[in-house]
């Protein structure tokens, strides 16, 4: 296990580094010239010279290759440059941005596992009841609609006809609020954007739960535990539900990805502090630095969730073998 | 007592082409048909859609919406935004792109798809290797993101659109591919037009593709979806389609600042994406289940 560990993770830097290489080349290729971000365009135009200048300060007159290796050799010193568009450091602008989104994210998750899976517990065990038909329901709803369009929904319904949760943001401007006021202020602000976040991938879950419960309710093991003579909620819950949690959990490290990428779209809708919004804002601006580290850190994200998954399923299905 | 005339072909109602075996069983999902009938109802609806439009899905009349979206009317079937544009039109006209993107950029990354996946799949060994580590590179990238990136770095276009989510979209397909290969590999029509010297390339385009193209076209049917979503998402961000021309996203971009009162703006843009989204899953469902040959048996 533990060896199979270590491959893993490093198997992870070379991925990285191609993920790397392929971002870079796609904003170096770009059209445009780079140059442009680092003059003020309110000010008087500058001179073929001073765009010169500024283009060997900035190393933009070096090819490509070498500007990469440049980039490379200050990310291993920890140092990811500067924000062309706010002129702070890009560790610093990331940093504060994501707690943010691994609140936004982490409750999102949280509240999905602990609504689906016993949704679609039920709606197998209880399967064509009118409780089933409602999940199924819902759940193809969750699958078709598209998440900003839910978003919209629940602001128009929830934040402005009802008011029953802010909007916009993450706390309650100009409230200066600390302790449990502060927290349920912010718990406030999370309602909407989990909900936005969370809704397809529930969706998404409670079927796959439905259906792989269903699957080894037919096994001959279940029958064999009913045939022993178990309660009903055993043979559930400790034969059948452990064996259908296999396929939820792989689903569960593979959808982390989605995580990071609905981020992007909740965020930016609800206005939401956090790295989504901060990469969207920064691609808009042509922003490179910090669109490299965003991209960076996404992909860090989905390679750990694809990692985090196997190391579930071999949690949840001990047959798993390392090789 | 009727004869069986052994000279005379037998009268069944079951089909005989392939074709026909496919919509005898595809017709039994009574779903997928329905969602076949909507979607070819909206294909009419984009073609003909300069015909059907009512008002051109693009001129202002200020003077009618007095600076804030009307509600619909007999003369405006879905209202009018702020600036007095005919909603009906331009969900006409972005019914037009949400096709066009969903068919063109899954087109792209099948054929992607397909040229990897058969390559991987014929060729094995260290090619395999590496193509297949490309694909899962590709799994792992942030999409999404660069998708944006992709296409804010270059003039937000439409086709820049189709061009990158097609890019971005051939893993499926050449791991379905590759596997079905690997398995058809080891059968025994195979091994006979080797023996007999089949040629390569006449390998792969007679033999291996037509007899493991039917998850691909599943796998492109509920593409074609997930591809409408994305383009939605990105002129909902503002990175798709350009104004002042129409998607269903960039509609409900338009809709964002009107919610509180402008229902039919936004609203009416969403029930078609989603409405569309459902169909695609449904036909892709009913054919999974009319070609797979397992399931042929069960009349």
């Amino acid at each position: 296990m533990i060896r199979y560990l270590i491959r893993r993770l490093l198997q992870m830097i070379p991925l990285l580094f191609v993920i790397s290489l392929i971002s870079f080349m796609i904003a170096a290729f770009a059209p445009g010239d780079p140059v442009y971000q680092y003059v003020n365009p309110t000010k008087k135009p500058p001179t073929q010279e001073e765009l010169d200048i500024i283009r060997h300060r900035y190393g933009l007159d070096r090819p490509v290759h070498v500007r990469y290796l440049f980039w490379l050799r200050d990310i291993f010193k920890g140092d990811w440059g500067f924000s062309t568009r706010s002129k702070t450091a890009v560790t610093t602008e990331v940093l504060s941005r994501l707690p943010n989104t691994i609140l936004l994210s982490g409750v999102s998750l949280l509240f999905a596992i602990v609504v689906a899976i016993p949704l679609g517990v039920l709606s197998a065990v209880k399967r064509y009841s009118i409780l089933d038909y409602i999940t199924t329901f819902i759940a193809f709803v969750g699958i078709s609609v598209p998440s900003f369009w839910f978003a919209l929904l629940i602001v128009a319904v929830f934040a402005n006809k009802l008011g029953w949760f802010p909007s916009v943001g993450m706390s309650s401007a100009g409230a200066n609020l600390t302790g449990m006021a502060k927290f349920f202020d912010v718990a406030n602000h999370l309602v909407l954007p989990v909900a936005a976040l969370s809704f397809s991938e529930l969706a998404y879950w409670i079927r796959y739960q439905r259906a792989s419960l269903l699957e080894n309710l037919n096994q001959d093991f279940v029958r064999t535990a009913r045939a022993k003579g178990l309660k009903e909620n055993t043979v559930i819950w400790r034969h059948a539900f452990r064996n259908s949690l296999v396929t939820t959990v792989t689903l569960i490290g593979l959808s982390l990805p989605w995580l990071v990428n609905g981020s992007y779209i909740t965020e930016s809708i609800f206005g939401w502090p956090g790295m989504g919004r901060l990469g969207i804002t920064s691609i808009m601006s042509r922003d490179y630095p910090v669109v490299m580290a965003v991209t960076m850190l996404s992909a860090l994200l989905v390679i750990s969730g694809n990692l985090l998954s196997d190391i579930m399923y071999a949690i949840v299905d001990p047959r798993t073998r390392f090789d | 007592m009727t004869e069986l005339k052994l000279d005379e072909p037998l009268k069944s109602k079951y089909p005989k082409t392939q074709l026909g075996i496919t919509w005898y069983m595809f017709r039994r999902h009574k779903l997928a048909v329905f969602s076949l009938g909507m979607l070819l109802f909206l294909f009419l609806a984009a073609i003909f859609a300069e015909q059907l439009m009512p008002y051109d899905p693009i001129k202002l009349d200020p003077v009618y919406a007095k600076g804030r979206p009307q509600p619909p009317t007999n003369e405006h079937w879905f209202g009018t935004d702020d600036l007095g544009r005919d909603l009906f039109s331009r969900a006409l006209s972005g019914a037009r792109v949400s096709l066009a993107v969903g068919f063109i950029s899954v087109g792209i990354s099948t054929l992607i798809g397909l040229v990897i996946g058969s390559m991987a799949g014929f060729v094995g060994g260290w090619v395999d290797n590496i193509l297949m580590r490309l694909a899962d590179i590709f799994l792992s990238l942030p999409t999404f993101y660069l998708i944006i990136t992709v296409n804010s770095m270059f003039k937000p276009s439409i086709f820049n659109v189709m061009i990158v989510i097609g890019i971005f979209g051939w893993m499926g397909v050449s791991r379905l591919l590759r596997g079905e290969f690997l398995h058809l590999k080891n059968t025994e029509f195979i091994t006979a037009a080797r023996a007999i010297g089949v040629p390569n390339m006449r390998m792969i385009l007679k033999h291996l593709i037509p007899n493991s193209i039917a998850p691909v076209i599943v796998n492109a049917t509920m593409g074609i979806p997930s591809a409408i979503l994305l383009e939605s998402a990105l002129s909902f961000l503002g990175l798709g389609i350009q104004p002042p021309a129409a998607s269903w996203g960039s509609m409900l971009q338009d809709a964002k600042q009107w919610l509180h009162f402008a229902w039919w703006m936004w609203v009416i843009p969403g029930v078609l994406i989603s409405l569309t989204v459902i169909a695609f899953n449904f036909v892709g469902d009913g054919l999974r289940d009319a070609l797979d040959p397992l399931e042929r048996g069960r009349g």
